[in-house]
């Protein structure tokens, strides 16, 4: 066997091995929900997932910031739904039947984000997370956490909903 | 209101992972399978059944790798960082299947499936045969990858 | 074990707690009687009412015991035994001693403290010590009302206590955690609850038994086709016999599975109907269980109006009527402030001194009423009234100016409703002295924007030296209220009734314009015309109104109009069409969109459309100004002014002209073709900013024709949208492969979505 695979395959192992009891945050393997914005794929981690749900139909609202996309009807529970690809500089796409709604939530604040397609869950442990390269700017780039090398771009789901700046306020 | 009728005609057996051993497509049935990782090193295990390549440590489970290149007469390959471990359950423990390719998930429609029959020389590791465009993929019963005694050696292998 | 025994002595607690403020409110209630001068001459009747309640909480304070309220119980206690055996009369000076019981007493009973601070102990002593005294005989001169309240020693006291007492509001208690939380239901009201709870268990049952024979049913189903996968692969070897006998057995099966289905079909109707009852019924009784009579908010008043009337040394008659109302308890709390800042201003600025009434030929004691009728429309009318001074509106109009604040519209002659609505702006005060209590300019403002926020209106009315008054109309509940859908453009939108003075269709020669802005009349009054669309920023189709009031209206060139109200002024929106009056069921928008321009909620149509409620006092505001030309908070208006050019590409002559007619309405330019080749060739012609293409039609299809417009030099940048019935897939791949920017489903959008969309592509 080669060299290079057996210490490959040697550090997977060990990473593999990790309890995820012993560790804290991110840094332990973590679910994450991955779906496409454009030509891009995305993940949110599943801890801030409450569910996924199909785009039916939205109300848009007039007046509202432009990543407000609208709201729409959870089971009787009205949500807004927020367009991240207004936060990313990413083209419109139109809209069909496979946009799904990942609703995301922490403490009282709840909405869902608009994604074109949702492509399954997986697990993200902390190596596989690289800092987001130098030079990529937009207005979304303090809600990401970094990027994996499949090019996978991990949202920051908390400071997403945490951010009090995306709060519309009309006084 | 047709087409969930009909959704709900599928058992769970008729959804299928598909994956390749050299060129051969093969399959296991969805709901057996927990998760599909990367392959990562093995730690020999004396004393364990032929089937049987090691053990590895997912997240402090110790696990048993299965090869079934051998049992289904191929001949055995080095463990490349390429390759995919299918952790599954095989109704009393959980194995890792080393697989070469990981192809996808699908689900047979009711035409597809077909018994084994005689046809072949491992079929009675079968559960079935699905007819595709690609050719036939053969549908691995977990419940009879292991024999009893191979089950029982394993279980008293992995304790020491 | 320790805990269970903490558990339940913390229940008790707060039982007692509960017990004790009911007792105290009724002794207060006594104090009052007490008071007034024809009861003051044979009060007995009331002191043995009020020896009871005090017996009661002493009692109820030992079995808790709560030594502290107990200690202070007994000496007052025996002041009213003393009295009820005519041992001592009763003399107005003793209503210093009791107040300042009640208030000690309250506090008490409402704090966490186990232990009293010092200065509270030592001020309970002096107390105790005071009432021993009255029920011997002693009698103890009181001077000022200042004696009454608790001052304590400035030596012995702590820091914190130094807070002038004077500040507290005397009803503190009825802020205490427990009666927070807790609220005191009928069991005439809960009884129907515990009835349906038990009912849904019921229809709980129903719905395992139908998910059961459904999974037997789909068991049986996944049995025959099993069956009929053995019999396939073995159909070329099966005797004619065999195969009769097959058939025989499918038509069996058939027909047992047509029979189990049916009658779950049954049954689950059955169940339906249930449910629907049950939940509908529930809804109500919890509606019901909400709504508390007027009583528990005014009860605590009459206490609040003697304090101050003694403190400012003024008399005054107040009454309550109504009270016997029941009202949605959440808009009850929410009403207190208000409604304590009114009382106050009208015994602060309202009422005069005795001396000065006298002068004016009014009787000395002053007159507060406080009127609580039921409407029309489940609402509720609140009118409080004074004969006092009344609001001096040359002084209001100095104020308002000091404030900066001018009335809009600069009328030569401002009429007097107007002026009097100065008050509630910010920073409007027109009295000279700030008190503690009221003066500050700010508590009008604030009690403005809480009746608003309950969808109330407020108004006032006032006549110099005769007297002032407040009437406050809200919604007796909180959850449900009646709301006019109408529509604008491809939007619904909800109107709140109680908002909407009337609808009115009205013809083009109706609108007349002055000074550049429309306006119409309406009972001899004439009111601006704005148009619904252009004040909430929607994407304007054309300006003129003769011009765009033609689609989709059977009655041709009318022009719908809902007048709007926020109480202070009519305004009339155009809308282009009135849908229905229902009752509505208004949500929050959640914590992301915690305030949204001219929009206050939103419901949820039986369809499950979900539906924006206007905020009207809003969209006066904002229509306000975009005459006044200023900016509309809208970040569409910037695409829609410029209208695109739009080529439609549809075979189907139903769907062209419908398309056409939704983007004209929007205020697109639209050009149609037939199929994919004319739709190229009319490309090629001319210029656009979008084209729509159907996916299924004669010669080149959708896919071809994008696919063709993508290798053409001319309109390879052109946005391109695909529309179509089919929704795989596939179809979606192929068509974002052929180029198309958008791919949208037919049945699964409206129309609001597809101009959404069309907007954010151009």
């Amino acid at each position: 066997m080669n060299k290079e695979a057996s210490i490959i395959l040697k550090n997977r192992a060990i990473a593999m091995a990790k309890n995820p009891d012993q560790e804290t945050g991110f840094s332990k393997s973590t679910g994450v929900i991955a779906f496409t914005l454009a030509a891009e794929t995305y993940c949110v981690e599943s801890a801030f997932v409450k569910e996924v749900y199909p785009l039916k139909e939205y109300t848009s609202l007039p007046g509202v910031p432009d990543y407000i996309l609208g709201l729409i009807n959870v089971r009787g529970q009205i949500l807004p739904v927020v367009n991240p690809k207004k936060f990313f500089n990413l083209p419109e796409r139109g809209l069909g039947e496979l946009n799904k709604v990942i609703i995301l939530f922490h403490n009282k604040m709840e909405f869902g984000i608009l994604a074109d397609f949702v492509e399954g869950s997986l697990f993200l442990s902390p190596e596989e997370i690289m800092d987001v390269p130098a030079g990529v700017t937009s207005i979304g780039e303090k809600y990401l956490k970094g990027v994996t090398m499949d090019n996978l771009i991990v949202l920051d789901a908390e400071a997403l909903l945490n951010d009090e700046g995306i709060i519309v306020d009309d006084k | 209101m047709e087409y969930k009728m009909d959704d709900s005609f599928h058992s769970v057996t008729d959804q299928i992972v598909t994956f390749t051993i050299d060129e051969l497509m093969l399959a296991l049935p969805l709901s057996s399978v927990k998760r599909v990782i990367h392959a990562v090193e093995i730690t020999r295990l004396p004393r364990a059944p032929e089937i049987v390549a090691g053990i590895i440590n997912v997240r402090g489970q110790i696990i048993p790798v299965v090869d079934i290149r051998k049992r289904i007469g191929l001949r055995r390959h080095e463990l490349s960082p390429s390759d995919n471990f299918i952790i599954a359950n095989t109704g009393t423990l959980d194995v890792a299947i080393l697989a070469d390719t990981i192809q996808d998930v699908r689900t047979l429609l009711p035409g597809q499936l077909s018994d084994a029959g005689g046809a072949l020389p491992f079929a009675e590791l079968l559960s079935g045969v699905a007819k595709t465009e690609n050719g036939l993929i053969l549908i691995y019963d977990l419940n009879r990858f292991l024999s009893l005694e191979e089950e029982k050696e394993l279980i008293s292998a992995m304790r020491t | 074990m320790q805990t269970k025994e903490e558990e339940f002595l913390k229940r008790i607690q707060a039982t007692f707690r509960y017990e004790a403020e009911e007792h105290l409110r009724a002794f207060s209630s006594g104090l009052i009687e007490l008071e007034k001068p024809g009861i003051r001459e044979n009060p007995a009747e009331i002191i043995e009412i009020m020896f009871r309640e005090i017996h009661s909480l002493k009692g109820a304070a030992r079995s808790v015991d709560n030594r502290d309220v107990e200690t202070l119980c007994q000496p007052l206690e025996n002041v009213f035994s003393a009295m009820k055996r005519k041992e001592i009369n009763f003399s107005s000076s003793f209503l210093g001693h009791f107040y300042k019981a009640s208030d000690l007493l309250a506090k008490i009973i409402t704090s966490e403290e186990i232990n009293q601070s010092p200065s509270e102990r030592k001020s309970t002593r002096e107390l105790i010590q005071q009432l021993k005294e009255l029920a011997t005989g002693k009698s103890i001169e009181i001077t000022s009302p200042e004696l009454v309240r608790l001052v304590p020693n400035p030596e012995v006291t702590p820091p914190e206590a130094t807070i002038p007492v004077a500040v507290e509001i005397p009803v503190s208690h009825t802020e205490s955690p427990a009666t927070k939380e807790s609220i005191r239901i009928r069991v005439s009201k809960l009884d129907p609850l515990l009835l349906q709870a038990e009912e849904m268990v019921q229809a709980k049952m129903a719905i395992i038994q139908r998910a059961d024979e459904l999974a037997q049913i789909n068991s049986e189903i996944t049995e025959w086709i099993h069956d009929s996968f053995k019999w396939k692969g073995n159909r070329f070897k099966a005797s004619p016999e065999m195969w009769n006998e097959w058939m025989e057995d499918n038509g069996l099966r058939l027909n047992k599975l047509e029979r189990k289905i049916d009658a779950i079909a049954a049954l689950t109707r059955r169940d339906q109907f249930n449910l629907m009852r049950m939940v509908d019924n529930h809804l109500d009784a919890m509606k019901q269980i909400i709504m508390l009579p007027v009583s528990s908010l005014v009860e605590i008043f009459p206490v609040m109006v003697r304090k101050i009337t003694r403190e400012q040394k003024k008399e005054i008659d107040f009454v309550i009527t109504g009270t016997e109302l029941e009202i949605d308890k959440r808009i009850l709390e929410e009403l207190k402030d208000p409604l304590i800042h009114l009382l106050r201003n009208c015994i602060d600025h309202g009422i005069g001194k005795p001396e000065e009434r006298i002068k004016q030929n009014k009787p000395p004691q002053g007159k507060i009423t406080l009127e609580f009728a039921a409407r029309e429309n489940g609402q509720v009318e609140i009118i409080l009234s004074d004969d006092g001074r009344g609001i001096d509106t040359v002084m209001l109009m100095k104020a308002a100016s000091k404030a900066g604040i001018s009335l809009d519209d600069s009328n030569e002659k401002p009429n007097r409703r107007e002026v009097l609505n100065l008050i509630f702006k910010s920073g409007v005060s027109t009295s000279s002295i700030i008190t503690d209590i009221s003066g500050n300019g700010l508590g009008m403002s604030i009690v403005h924007e809480k009746v608003i926020k309950l969808n109330g209106r407020i108004s006032v009315d006032s006549e110099d030296g005769k007297g002032t008054s407040f009437h406050i109309l809200l919604p007796m509940t909180l959850a449900t209220f009646r709301g006019v859908a109408v529509r604008v453009k491809e939007f619904s939108f909800i109107l709140p009734t109680m908002n909407v003075e009337r609808v009115i269709m009205l013809k083009e020669e109706d609108i007349r314009t002055i000074e550049n802005h429309y306006t119409i009349r309406i009972d001899n009054q004439t009111i601006s015309l704005v148009d619904m669309g252009e004040v909430l920023g929607l994407p304007a189709a054309i300006n003129s109104y003769v011009e765009s009031s033609d689609k989709g209206n059977e009655t041709h060139n009318s022009i719908c109009v809902a007048v709007l109200t926020n109480k202070e002024r009519l305004m009339g929106f155009r809308v282009d069409e009135i849908l229905e009056e229902q009752q509505v069921f208004v949500k929050g928008l959640g914590k992301l969109l915690k305030r949204v321009r001219n929009i206050s909620g939103a419901t949820i149509l039986g369809s499950g459309k979900v539906v924006p409620v206007l905020n009207v006092s809003d969209l006066i505001k904002s229509a306000l100004r975009v005459k006044s030309g200023g900016k509309v908070h809208s970040p569409e208006k910037h695409t829609a002014e410029k209208a695109g050019r739009i080529l439609v590409v549809e075979d189907s002559i139903t769907s062209r002209t419908m398309l056409k007619n939704v983007l004209e309405a929007a205020g697109y330019i639209v050009v149609t073709a037939f199929d994919g080749l004319d739709g190229f060739a009319k490309a090629r012609e001319s210029e656009f900013d979008l084209i729509m293409s159907d996916v299924d039609m004669p010669r080149a299809n959708g896919f071809e024709f994008i696919t063709k417009i993508r290798a053409d030099k001319k309109l390879k940048e052109v946005p391109a949208i695909l529309l179509t019935a089919l929704g795989s897939h596939e179809d979606r791949e192929r068509g974002i492969e052929a180029g198309a920017d958008a791919y949208i489903v037919k049945s699964s959008f409206d129309q609001g979505n597809l101009l959404d969309i069309i907007r954010k592509l151009i």
